[in-house]
């Protein structure tokens, strides 16, 4: 579903700093891919290039057979179809919760707002948070609000999910009412590209966790041999401070 | 708390009112009570004034009038003084009963005077009111002298307008009893319009000259009936702005000029304030996008242009320019063109105020946009504009505010606004306090109205803050 081809990201005025030095990937349908590493090791910046909220140096990504790293390519109509949820929720403070889920569907697959709030609603029984459709996200907690910014995502019917550390900015009480989101989620068959540092949520949900370290990826597999059996003297030592 | 904070600001007001009414009641109570009389008067002394008074009322041409006030006696009886810088005199009197000689005989002289007015008229000579006054002297003179005479008690006050100066006052009633109803009897002469002549009842409701000519005869030339001023200062000043008031804004409806300049001056910095947003959010978004993304850089550097002219030269030079430059040229009106001068003035500050609004709005919130499938615009005008409009909004109110303030040169080029209505009516009434005042009121009170609409609007937004 998702192909990456010699990705490269570099940042600063005369890219200078090299953050992504030669990715390749491949995400195939329904599968569920944790991405963990060290902090500055691109992991974040790999998942925003993957609907280009960061702009690629170099490289190709292919979306459903698509080049999206073209510059022809409609890439707005291709994030309609790549949810993405932020470490720090990123609601939109001057609309309701309900309007928050519906401005998107109604404003670009251009819905019914009747139809919109229906789906809106039944999206927060999913999330389970069926009676704050009114309320601002100020009112929120925490895990509230990510839960809400899921529901936000899943409003557009993506293909895929992509999670940037979306438990990193909660409370510890609260990390559970979205892993456990999140892997109603993956029961349901969702493409999810996850970065976190939750290595028990990955070794639980993920078909396949990557491991990056300064820009690449250094070891990937399923998870029971990973973390079990790590061959990477780096992952090795990565995951004796973690675990 | 909020809510006791909020009716502070009311209460305060309301206590400086009561002040500022205590003083002004104060400081004229204080007055009255110094209002005293400043010398002491004899009754011998007020009778004299009395006497010279009434001998004085009639004038010399009214003999009739005269005749009264010769067989008239006002005796000074008693003598007490006042509160008001006046003395009271209670007097007896004794004079001709005018009134009821000519409502008894009134007929009888209408007949006399239309007589000799028709025989004169035969005669070809013209009838003017004296020759009446003088036909009738001896015909009313005669039933006067056959009348008996009326007595009674009367009450006259004195007033002392300069210290040691008194100057009787005679009210209407006063005069008309001391006289023995002689404005009764004007009365019974000015409503007379028919007379019986030949057996035949002839309307002379136009032969004005009849009623004149009787009228005359008993008139009382150097009566005034004004009370004498003994007002205290504040009193004095009271009047005086009540007269300035009236001269200024009630003479020939003079008020309109402040009534139709205030809507001017509203529908303009309405209509600029409009164009402001509009040009102000343009040119914001143009910056913000260059600053983002790096396009539309030949509209950028456009934009800096404007800014720097707009923000750099003075609002009134812009006025004169955009007019008599730009647009009278063109054949623009003054109202359109002040509009549009304000407007692009606004316009600028505007920009900077949503630029830093626009840029005040965390990343993340483009972000989230964006990755719902939003393009860069509507990102903007869905998700950022709002909440930097929010954002703004004190900032926008006091641009607006400003604006409206500043519209007041718009009478540079001869737009009728507040300001120049105020103007207007002081080159009329040559007034300066009362209509600058009244203009600089207007404002004050437009202004905080506008604040207090903002406040509630801010409260409003700021729902989705609750927490």
């Amino acid at each position: 579903m998702i192909s990456v081809k010699n990705l490269y990201k570099n940042f600063g005025e005369n890219d200078e700093i090299k953050v992504l030095k030669g990715i390749d990937e491949h995400i195939e349908k329904g599968e569920k891919v944790v991405v963990i590493g060290p902090s500055g090791s691109g992991k974040s910046t790999f998942l925003r290039c993957l609907n280009r909220l960061e702009e690629p140096s170099s490289g190709e990504i292919y979306f459903d057979g698509q080049l999206i790293t073209d510059k022809k390519c409609n890439i707005d109509k291709l994030r309609m179809q790549m949810g993405m949820v932020f470490q720090h929720f990123n609601l939109f403070p001057h609309l309701s919760i309900l309007e928050n889920i519906t401005l998107a569907p109604i404003k670009l697959l251009k819905k019914k707002k009747s139809e919109a709030e229906a789906e809106a609603k039944k999206l927060l029984e999913i999330v389970g948070l069926p009676d704050k459709a009114d309320a601002y996200p100020a009112q929120l907690s925490g895990g509230q609000k990510q839960r809400i910014a899921i529901a936000r995502s899943l409003a557009m019917n993506p293909q895929v999910m992509l999670f940037d550390e979306p438990t990193s900015a909660l409370d510890p009480e609260m990390v559970g009412e979205v892993l456990d989101l999140m892997k109603k989620l993956a029961n349901d068959g969702m493409t999810m590209v996850i970065v976190t540092h939750e290595m028990g949520f990955a070794r639980e949900v993920a078909n396949r966790v990557i491991f990056m370290d300064e820009g690449k990826i250094l070891e990937q597999g399923a998870p029971e041999e990973f973390f079990a059996n790590p061959k990477h003297p780096r992952l090795k030592d990565f995951l004796s401070k973690v675990l | 708390m909020k809510k006791k904070r909020k009716y502070q600001g009311l209460i305060t007001g309301l206590i400086c009112v009561a002040l500022a009414v205590l003083i002004v009641f104060g400081i004229y109570f204080v007055q009255k009570m110094g209002n005293k009389i400043d010398s002491e008067l004899s009754i011998e002394d007020a009778q004299t004034l009395i006497d010279n008074t009434v001998m004085g009322l009639p004038g010399n041409v009214s003999t009739g009038a005269k005749y009264v006030a010769d067989n008239t006696a006002v005796t000074v009886n008693d003598l007490s003084y006042g509160t008001e810088k006046d003395i009271i005199l209670e007097c007896t009197y004794k004079t001709v009963n005018i009134g009821d000689a000519i409502e008894t005989n009134i007929d009888k002289y209408l007949e006399n005077v239309y007589a000799f007015y028709l025989d004169n008229t035969a005669q070809g000579i013209k009838t003017n009111a004296t020759k009446i006054k003088l036909y009738i002297a001896e015909i009313i003179e005669a039933d006067l002298a056959a009348s008996t005479p009326v007595t009674g008690e009367v009450t006259v006050y004195l007033y002392e307008t300069t210290p040691g100066v008194f100057t009787p006052y005679l009210s209407d009633e006063t005069v008309n009893t001391i006289f023995g109803g002689i404005l009764d009897a004007k009365n019974i002469i000015t409503s007379a319009h028919t007379v019986t002549h030949n057996g035949e009842s002839v309307d002379i409701a136009n032969l004005n000259t009849l009623r004149t000519g009787i009228n005359d005869y008993i008139a009382l030339k150097n009566y005034d009936s004004e009370k004498p001023d003994t007002s205290v200062p504040i009193e004095k000043l009271w009047n005086t702005l009540k007269y300035d008031f009236h001269r200024n804004f009630v003479v020939n409806q003079q008020y309109k000029y402040l009534t139709r300049g205030l809507a001017t001056t509203l529908e303009i910095t309405a209509l600029a304030v409009l164009l402001g947003i509009l040009i102000g959010f343009i040119v914001a978004v143009i910056r913000c996008v260059n600053q983002k993304t790096g396009k539309l850089t030949l509209l950028s550097g456009i934009c800096k242009v404007y800014l720097s002219v707009m923000r750099g030269t003075p609002v009134m030079v812009q006025l004169l320019i955009m007019y008599f430059v730009v647009l009278l040229p063109l054949g623009v009106e003054k109202f359109p063109a002040a509009v549009i001068c304000f407007g692009l003035n606004s316009g600028a500050y505007v920009s900077e105020i949503v630029r830093g609004g626009i840029m005040s709005i965390d990343e993340g919130q483009t972000e989230a946009g964006r990755s719902l499938g939003f393009n860069y615009i509507e990102t903007m005008w869905y998700i950022i504009i709002p909440q930097a409009f929010k954002a703004v909004l004190p900032s926008l109110a006091n641009e607006f505010i400003t604006l409206l303030k500043e519209s007041s040169v718009a009478f540079y080029i001869g737009v009728a606004d507040l300001t120049l209505g105020g103007i207007k009516i002081r080159s009329i009434t040559y007034s300066n306090y009362m209509p600058l005042i009244a203009v600089a009121l207007i404002y004050l009170v437009v202004v905080l109205g506008l604040s207090k609409c903002v406040a509630i609007l801010e409260r409003r937004l700021s729902k989705s803050d609750k927490r």
